[in-house]
């Protein structure tokens, strides 16, 4: 891959505010932690639970959170772009979430009131009715693949442009907290009642958390004749399984390295080259451990020479539209040079021995940065940005 | 009032137990203030086993009750000390002749820290008098430890290096850009301050020190002028005490039978070491206005685990700011202090005023007006360069002459450089 473009971004996280991708990038880089303990959104229970949340005024419900950010954030993403009505109804579109707006009915759910059934729910009707309301006319796709949903939209919709399927590609990712969610989580012992400190000795789960981003993605010939912008270019992604568990990540991180490798092959490029790695870092005993091993297989000796970061221990884990967030931020690391922290690590681990930028945000430049996602059942997915070249 | 010399190297445990009892003291015997706060919170004073499960006190509580704030009676008061007012109005501090003595416990135990002996000769370059609490305070903490002082104060450096001269003092205390200001004058004058011979320099009022606890561009200035003999301390008027750096350096530690420190976040939650929040102290054995859980407005993490130096108490990193300063520029939270950090060691920079004004879309306007002797692009764009690597925004600025920020530092006839200039809407 060597002629696709990032044109424009947009994106609605827990940071306040939500006004543009310049102050999240500011909030994220001062190692804002936007992690509480409240409510779950709509159970009436005792229990609190800590959550990344995006707080609206007045209080949404989720369902209606959902179509709030995710209209936000597109409409981000297109003002930035610059794109005509034309080019928009020309366009593809692939969304990357995990439970769309299947949830739709949770509250009726939960008042046993299930024949009450007042809109289309299911894992599709997101990328229509976003497709719908903002008049994008080409190939609509969601992708479901757990937690690696959103940098899989984000590869598939640059694999379309490199094979010359298509020449703009909007790749979303959206998911907002759920009291199912919550108990799924729960239930599997994921979530900690402390801070989440990723790849730290005393980590002890991740938190929850929610959002919708969206990267326009473009063929380089189509964005240079509309004098387009460029945040950077997709040079590889790859996806591979671990085939070996239903929730556990393989404990080698057999699937990850070989996602990483894949998409360094991809790319041209040397490890060394990668100056950033946006990790998955859920901040679970398990996934930090393997995602450092997975690193330093694939990386070799230029793992330890990598700066690596968990922008989820400040954002929780936003599900499906994460990947799209942390390829935001991946680019956002080559256009600004600066390298968001991981925050509340204190505790080195021994066998997680890499340099993960600890508590406060690392200024250097980089030329190309990695964002990984590792899903539930063993879902992996890498995916490379570079600056564009000097011209 | 009792001293524990020795409480630094006790166990976690042992610390916590004195602190315990020293805080059971304390509430036992406060001010009305506090005779008040307990009675509308419906707090038994005898059934608080935690520092955590008592209320905060704001510097507004202080201002506006001040003097309810008095545990003794009147003619007991032996000196009056007041803050510099710089976040606000002045606020008046009455001690008694046993706050006196723990004062100079406090600072003597700290100078202990810094490997200060008897013998040494100590140059004060900093004021001991406008009540003051410093100067006085670094005064008796030396008489106590044996040491000679020079109360030279903040004479023109002409003087200073006269006297330095003549004394040959061992050690200085001073404020670490009254140091750079020496060590710039010394350049005038051909002098190599490494010449001087002073083998340690207390520095107070600015941290020198970085979130990694290494030298900031402040420290880094002064030590390559002086060399890496420079200690870093902050002390506080309200809470007549200080928190010092020992050799290695790795944080200020507190005096754990004078003080229980605590960092809390926006929410007044405790926060773990490492995190950042507000400095909250409990005053321990003091006779006059004690104070508990006093949120100081300065922005800090704790360290918990035992020093190398082999003391158990807790330390503190460096201040970097004061909750009051804090800006956001498009979504960066800073201080101004990281802004400072950011132009100092620049050259040709000769002076700064920091102003920060209401903006929009819940962003400070911050102008940063620098004074020099140049003002071509490259000097503008090396400005914005380091600000936007370092500071990681680009604040407006203004480049104006040195005599023109020296008007508006002491503009109104203030009598400390105003360089942070805050005039944001606070509504």
């Amino acid at each position: 891959m060597n002629n696709v473009w990032v044109t424009a971004m947009g994106l609605v996280a827990p940071l306040r505010p939500f006004d543009t991708v310049e102050t999240f990038w500011g909030a994220l880089t001062s190692g804002e932690d936007s992690i509480k303990l409240q409510a779950p959104p709509l159970l009436n229970t005792n229990q609190k639970w800590l959550t990344a949340a995006i707080e609206t005024e007045p209080v949404l419900r989720p369902e209606d959170k959902f179509f709030y950010i995710a209209e936000a954030a597109l409409k981000m993403a297109i003002g930035d772009s610059g794109l005509s009505a034309e080019e928009l109804l020309g366009a593809d579109m692939v969304i990357g979430s995990i439970l769309g707006n299947v949830l739709s009915r949770e509250r009726q759910l939960i008042d046993g009131n299930i024949q009450n059934r007042t809109v289309e729910a299911s894992l599709s009707y997101p990328v229509r009715y976003l497709g719908q309301h903002f008049e994008i006319g080409g190939r609509l796709s969601a992708i479901s693949t757990a937690c690696a949903s959103g940098t899989d939209a984000v590869g598939i919709a640059a694999r379309s442009i490199a094979t010359g399927e298509a020449e703009v590609v909007i790749a979303g990712g959206i998911d907002v907290l759920s009291d199912f969610a919550l108990a799924g989580f729960n239930l599997l012992q994921a979530l900690t009642e402390d801070k989440v400190r990723p790849f730290d000795k005393k980590r002890t789960g991740l938190a929850l958390g929610e959002g919708a981003a969206f990267l326009v993605i473009e063929a380089e010939r189509h964005a240079l004749a509309r004098g387009a912008k460029c945040y950077g270019r997709v040079l590889g992604y790859a996806s591979r399984a671990d085939a070996s568990h239903l929730t556990a990540p393989h404990r080698e991180g057999r699937g990850l390295a070989s996602a990483i490798a894949n998409a360094l092959s991809q790319s041209g490029l040397n490890a060394s080259d990668i100056n950033y790695i946006n990790a998955h870092g859920t901040a679970t005993v398990y996934n930090d451990l393997m995602e450092t091993k997975a690193i330093k297989l694939a990386f070799g000796e230029a793992a330890y020479t990598t700066y690596v970061s968990s922008t989820k221990s400040m954002l929780g884990h936003a599900f499906g539209a994460s990947g799209v967030i942390e390829a935001l931020c991946a680019l956002m690391a080559i256009n600004t040079g600066v390298i968001p922290p991981t925050i509340n690590y204190r505790y080195p681990d021994p066998q997680c021995d890499l340099n993960y930028v600890p508590n406060t945000a690392k200024a250097t430049p980089v030329g190309a940065a990695m964002s990984l996602s590792a899903g539930f059942g063993g879902q992996n997915a890498a995916v490379i940005f570079a600056r564009r070249p000097q011209i | 009032m009792r001293f524990f010399d020795s409480i630094d190297f006790s166990s976690p445990a042992d610390i916590k137990n004195v602190q315990g009892k020293l805080l059971e003291e304390l509430i036992g015997r406060t001010s009305l203030y506090y005779k008040d706060v307990f009675r509308q919170n419906n707090i038994a004073p005898n059934e608080i086993k935690r520092v955590d499960e008592l209320p905060f006190t704001t510097r507004d509580d202080l201002q506006r009750h001040n003097w309810d704030f008095l545990a003794v009676q009147r003619n007991a008061i032996r000196e009056i000390v007041s803050t510099t007012g710089t976040t606000g109005q002045p606020q008046f501090i009455a001690m008694t002749e046993g706050d006196i003595d723990r004062l100079a416990y406090n600072e003597q135990r700290s100078f202990t820290y810094t490997g200060a002996k008897e013998g040494d000769l100590f140059h004060i370059a900093v004021t001991g008098d406008n009540l003051f609490i410093a100067g006085a305070a670094y005064y008796r903490g030396l008489i106590r430890l044996g040491a000679a002082v020079a109360r030279v104060g903040p004479q023109n450096t002409i003087r200073q290096f006269d006297l330095i001269e003549k004394l040959r003092p061992s050690a200085i205390v001073a404020v670490p850009s009254f140091m750079l200001h020496m060590a710039r004058a010394a350049n005038e004058l051909k002098i190599d301050p490494k010449d001087l011979n002073i083998k340690k320099a207390v520095l107070i009022g600015e941290s020198i020190r970085d979130m990694s606890l290494r030298s900031n561009a402040l420290g880094e200035l002064v030590e390559e002028a002086f060399g890496d003999i420079c200690y870093s301390t902050y002390g506080i008027t309200e809470g007549q005490v200080s928190f010092c750096e020992c050799g290695q350096k790795e944080g200020l530690h507190s005096h754990p039978d004078l003080v229980i420190a605590e960092v809390v976040d926006e929410a007044g939650v405790p926060l773990d070491d490492g995190e950042i929040g507000e400095l909250v102290l409990t005053t321990l054995q003091i006779e006059g206005m004690p104070l508990i859980r006093y949120k100081t407005g300065d922005i800090t993490f704790k360290i918990t685990e035992p020093c190398k130096c082999g003391r158990n108490s807790l330390r503190i990193g460096p201040i970097i700011g004061r909750k009051m300063q804090r800006l956001k520029i498009k979504g960066v939270t800073l201080y101004p202090k990281t802004i400072e950090n950011a132009i100092c060691k620049l050259k040709d920079v000769v002076n700064y005023q920091i102003e920060a004004a209401t903006g929009e879309n819940h962003s400070d306007r911050v102008i940063l007006r620098v004074g020099s002797l140049r003002a071509d692009k490259a000097f503008r764009d090396g400005i914005i360069e380091n600000l936007r690597a370092k500071a990681r925004v680009t604040p407006e600025l203004e480049i104006e002459s040195p005599d023109s920020i020296n008007k508006r530092l002491y503009d109104g006839g203030a009598r400390k450089a105003v360089v942070f200039k805050d005039v944001r809407n606070k509504d």
